[in-house]
C-alpha cells in the first residue's frame, strides 16, 4: 500500500515537474470578435479564429487582436490651409481588420493606427488646398483623400469601411 | 524560492536578460524559462510606435511665423539601452522628438514646396535620430503634413542707392 502512495506521488511530481519544463496542452478560447496567431518557439505558425485551440504551453501561445470595428471621431481638428486660412473640421471613420498578421505587426499601438491614418492625410491633403477650392468642394473633400486612406489602411491589414471629413468653419489668415 | 516562470518571447518582441541584476544579453524570440529570484527578462516590444506632431508653432530662421504637422514612427534600435537608460522610452522619445524637430524648424528657411517637405523630413530625421541614440531608439517615416509660412517674397529693391 505505501509502495503504491509512493508511486502515484512519484508520478504526480514527475508529472508536474515535467509539466513546468517541457509544457503542457492547454485549452486557449477565442470569442467570434477575436482572430489570433499562434506563435511557435517565438514565429507565427498558424492563424485561428474563434473557438476554442489546444495548444502546446511549452514551445505555443496565442496572440489575439480584437478584430471589432475601430471608430474614430475626432473633434475641432484644424489645418492651415495654403492660402493661411485655418480649417476647422471634424474626422470621422471607421476601419475593420482584414489581415491580422499584418495589423499586428503594424504597430504597437495598432488601435490607433486608423485614426493616424485619417488624420494625417487630412491634414496632408487641406494644407495644400485654398479656402476658395474647398468651398467649391463642398462635401466632395473627402473623396479627394478617400483613396490615399484606403491604401495606407490596406497596407497595415485594416480595410476602411467609412471616413468623413467634415468641415465646421474657415477662418481668414493668421497674422 | 519561487517557481521557475515560461515566458514566450514572439519575433516582434525581445527580452533584456538580467542574472542577479546584471545585464546578461538580449533574447532573441522564442520560448524561455526563468527562475524567479535571480532572473528577470523585461520585454521590450520592437514594433513600430505611431507618433502624431500636431501644430508645431514657432518662427523660422526669418523670424516669419510657420505652422508644421508631421506624423512618424518611432521604433526601439537598441533594447539593452532602451529598457536601461529611460524609465519609459517611448514617452521619453516623443518629448525628444519634439524639441528636437523644432530646433531643425527654427533654425531652417521655410519657403512652400513639397522640396522643402521632403529636405526638413531628412533634416528633422538626422537630428532626432542623433538625439534618440540616447534611449536607444529612431525616428523613421516621417511625413510632414502641414507646412505653412507666413513669409513674404522679398520685395525688389528698386532706387536702392548705396
Amino acid at each position: 500500500m505505501i509502495e503504491i502512495s509512493a508511486l502515484v506521488i512519484w508520478v504526480f511530481l514527475l508529472g508536474k515537474i515535467s509539466g513546468l519544463y517541457l509544457g503542457k496542452y492547454t485549452s486557449v478560447t477565442l470569442l467570434e470578435y477575436q482572430s489570433g496567431i499562434v506563435y511557435r518557439n517565438g514565429y507565427p505558425a498558424r492563424n485561428v479564429g474563434a473557438g476554442l485551440h489546444r495548444i502546446w504551453s511549452g514551445r505555443e501561445k496565442i496572440f489575439f487582436v480584437d478584430a471589432r470595428p475601430i471608430f474614430v471621431n475626432l473633434s475641432n481638428q484644424v489645418a492651415t490651409l495654403s492660402d493661411g486660412s485655418i480649417f476647422v473640421y471634424d474626422v470621422r471613420g471607421s476601419a475593420l481588420i482584414s489581415d491580422v498578421k499584418k495589423t499586428l505587426y503594424s504597430a504597437q499601438n495598432y488601435n490607433q493606427l486608423p485614426a493616424f491614418i485619417m488624420v494625417c492625410a487630412a491634414r496632408s491633403a487641406l494644407n495644400g488646398m485654398t479656402s476658395d477650392e474647398i468651398k467649391v468642394l463642398r462635401n466632395g473633400i473627402t473623396n479627394a483623400m478617400n483613396e490615399a486612406v484606403r491604401i495606407k489602411l490596406r497596407d497595415a491589414g485594416f480595410e476602411l469601411s467609412t471616413f468623413q471629413v467634415a468641415k465646421i468653419s474657415i477662418r481668414p489668415p493668421m497674422n | 524560492m519561487k517557481y521557475p516562470k515560461r515566458i514566450h518571447i514572439p519575433d516582434y518582441q525581445r527580452g533584456v536578460k538580467f542574472v542577479g541584476g546584471a545585464y546578461a544579453g538580449v533574447t532573441m524570440p522564442g520560448s524561455y524559462l526563468t527562475f524567479g529570484d535571480k532572473e528577470q527578462i523585461n520585454l521590450i516590444d520592437m514594433r513600430p510606435y505611431l507618433v502624431l506632431v500636431e501644430r508645431l508653432t514657432f518662427f523660422d530662421v526669418l523670424h516669419a511665423p510657420c505652422v508644421a504637422s508631421f506624423g512618424a514612427k518611432l521604433r526601439v534600435l537598441d533594447p539593452y539601452i532602451a529598457a536601461t537608460r529611460s524609465k519609459d522610452h517611448l514617452n521619453d522619445s516623443i518629448g525628444i522628438v519634439r524639441n528636437a524637430a523644432l530646433s531643425v524648424l527654427s533654425r531652417a528657411l521655410i519657403v512652400a514646396g513639397l522640396d522643402m517637405r521632403a529636405r526638413l523630413s531628412t533634416d528633422i530625421k538626422l537630428a532626432v535620430n542623433k538625439e534618440l541614440l540616447r534611449v536607444g531608439m529612431e525616428l523613421s517615416e516621417i511625413e510632414i503634413t502641414e507646412l505653412w509660412t507666413d513669409a513674404k517674397p522679398p520685395a525688389t529693391s528698386v532706387g536702392q542707392t548705396d
